[in-house]
């Protein structure tokens, strides 16, 4: 086999996984259209997304304004944090990081808290004073730990530290406000943090996916720089990468990914990290395959969650941060058990 | 030039004139050799000046390529997307033939073209080198820089690596800087070495002037035979080392001491 065929050979292989897993994302999203407490045949979803107004308006009323958002934002908040997880892995060279690491959601979760428990926070937003009040101390959190990142002596550990560091800072607030407020304050904060997608409305779910659709290309566009990473930090400065400069363009746009999904889903745990575990043992770490793969299989975990989370017990809506848990550890706990030798 | 890790000063006023051909850098432990690659490099900002015919390194990255003393083992990367990162600066989504080509015809020349699909991680430390060697040739550099580039490879594969860095560095003209622990390797593939000592450079010539048995004792601490090898070439045939000689001795001298002590106390007695 010569140079070319060696190379398709690895491509091609890589591309048919990319295909059959977005393959499983839109089955997963049909399904996910499909199932409520009234279920749907496949036709009838379908029908109802592509030609409404050929449509009985019951059946449209359930899908364009109950399911079509909530499985949207299940799709985006998963591509969102499949793909925060994969750079983060990336920029700290660590398989334990992930958006959470840096302790964003448990400052989002405190920002919900303050306007759930004290009433701080902008009472004139309504209902979009808590994620208001969530994405503000989402990003407050990010701009300490990028603040970190930019002084002279910051390296990879240092991030991870600091990232650490916050979480324990805002979790011991999140306990705090807890402590203060009444049992139903306690209890509203809790299934905030539990996370839920039936909070996505035509109004938020465009501010996802325009926001993963910036990052998205941002990282994609640094995708050759972003696998130089793997070969360490001289190695990649002595092919030409401004490898300080990456790491806090990355960090920006990690921090932006999860901020604006813990915002409007709450805490949704376990995706951010296993997501890209699962692209990398499927196609490496060729930027060009890992990271679309990282958050197509994000968006694989968060639909079908969601569709688990309406039929686990029906006529309730199961929260999704448990859901992906339990979904997605077995899964994993199969991959890391039938591969051989190292898993990252 | 000089650099400095904060306030402790590593290289100390270097001054070196390297002309094509291959030079190796020795030294013992934290002389500053890999601190010296990695500012021939431009990775390191420095004060003075390293200049490549006449212009200053850090502006002709393209031209130079470094291979650090850490090899990337746990990357799930295949040896073919490591070897395209050679030419980093131009890949863009969609690699061209030409780039593949010339990725996988420098495996062949390094005779590995046979682990091009495999995954790094699922490489010896040995192979891992060689990939990395091949990725640097690939660059086709006028700089080459590789920091102990034989420390994972078996005999064989460290006679093919050096044999092969000869040929590359002949053929296409290059400056070839090497680190290297093995006094005797560096002899036998150098044109010239330098002696790197606390951050100063000892001596800096032809293997034959610079690898004598007083370098060996001043720098390394070692007493040592050097004969010539059957090419003229200077070969090291190392004793013993003196700080290790001087402790048995002055142990011995300290026993001895302590005996004629407690003989002297029980005539005594």
């Amino acid at each position: 086999m010569d140079g070319h065929g060696v190379y398709e050979a690895i491509v091609g292989r890589k591309v048919t996984i990319l295909l059959i897993c977005a393959a499983a994302v839109f089955v997963f999203f049909i399904l996910d259209l499909m199932t409520g407490a009234s279920m749907m045949a496949p036709g009838e979803v379908l029908h109802a997304v592509i030609f409404p107004g050929q449509t009985d308006d019951g059946t449209v009323a359930i899908v364009w304004s109950i399911r079509l958002p909530v499985a949207i934002m299940a799709v985006a908040v998963g591509l969102a944090l499949g793909m925060a997880g994969a750079e983060m892995q990336t920029i700290l060279d660590n398989p334990l990081a992930d958006p959470y690491t840096l302790g964003v959601s448990t400052a989002a979760a405190f920002g919900a808290g303050l306007f759930m428990v004290l009433g701080i926070g902008i009472t004139a937003a309504g209902q979009y004073a808590v994620p208001i009040n969530a994405f503000v101390f989402a990003c407050l959190s990010c701009t300490i730990i990028y603040l970190i990142a930019r002084a002279k002596s910051a390296d990879r550990n240092k991030i991870i530290l600091s990232g650490i560091a916050m979480l324990f800072l805002f979790q011991s607030f999140v306990s705090l406000i807890q402590y203060m407020g009444t049992a139903q304050q306690q209890s509203s904060l809790l299934f905030w943090m539990f996370g839920s997608l039936q909070r996505a409305t035509w109004t938020n779910v465009p501010i996802v996916v325009v926001a993963v659709a910036a990052v998205g290309i941002l990282f994609a566009a640094n995708g050759w720089k972003l696998t130089s990473l793997k070969l360490g930090d001289s190695k990649a400065m002595s092919l030409g990468v401004n490898v300080s400069n990456l790491r806090r363009q990355v960090l920006i746009g990690v921090s932006i990914l999860t901020a604006v999904a813990v915002s409007f889903t709450g805490t949704i745990g376990f995706v951010g990290l296993v997501g890209p575990h699962m692209a990398r043992m499927l196609v490496g770490d060729d930027q060009r395959f890992f990271l679309p793969l990282s958050a197509i299989m994000g968006a694989m975990l968060l639909s079908l969650s969601s569709t688990l989370s309406k039929v686990v017990s029906p006529g309730l809506i199961f929260p999704i941060g448990i859901i992906t848990s339990f979904i997605g550890v077995p899964f994993f706990m199969m991959l890391i058990l039938r591969k051989k030798g190292a898993v990252y | 030039m000089v650099f400095s890790y904060g306030d402790r000063e590593v290289l100390k006023g270097i001054s070196l004139d390297m002309g094509k051909g291959i030079t190796s850098v020795i030294g013992p432990n934290a002389a500053g050799k890999s601190t010296l690659m990695r500012c021939m490099a431009g990775l390191y900002d420095h004060s003075g000046t390293i200049s490549l015919d006449g212009k200053a390194v850090s502006d002709i990255p393209k031209q130079i390529a470094y291979m650090p003393q850490e090899m990337p083992e746990k990357t799930s990367l295949t040896v073919m997307e490591v070897m395209l990162m050679g030419r980093l600066d131009r890949l863009r989504w969609k690699v061209c033939a030409e780039d593949i080509e010339a990725a996988y015809s420098t495996l062949e020349d390094m005779g590995i073209e046979e682990i091009s699909s495999r995954r790094m991680n699922e490489l010896s430390g040995g192979q891992c080198q060689m990939v990395m060697v091949a990725q640097c040739l690939m660059r086709d550099p006028d700089l080459l820089l590789m920091d102990e580039p034989s420390n994972n490879l078996d005999l064989c594969r460290q006679l093919e690596m050096f044999e092969t860095a000869r040929t590359v560095a002949e053929e296409r003209g290059l400056l070839m800087v090497m680190v290297l622990h093995d006094i005797n390797l560096a002899s036998k593939y150098s044109d010239r070495i330098a002696v790197l000592s606390e951050g100063t450079v000892y001596g800096h010539g032809a293997p034959g002037e610079v690898i004598t048995e007083e370098m060996l004792r001043s720098v390394y601490g070692i007493h040592s035979k050097v004969t010539e090898d059957e090419y003229g070439l200077p070969h090291v045939h190392p004793k013993h080392s003196l700080r290790m000689h001087r402790r048995r001795t002055d142990t011995k001298s300290s026993v001895c001491a302590q005996s004629e002590y407690k003989e002297g106390f029980y005539e005594q007695s």
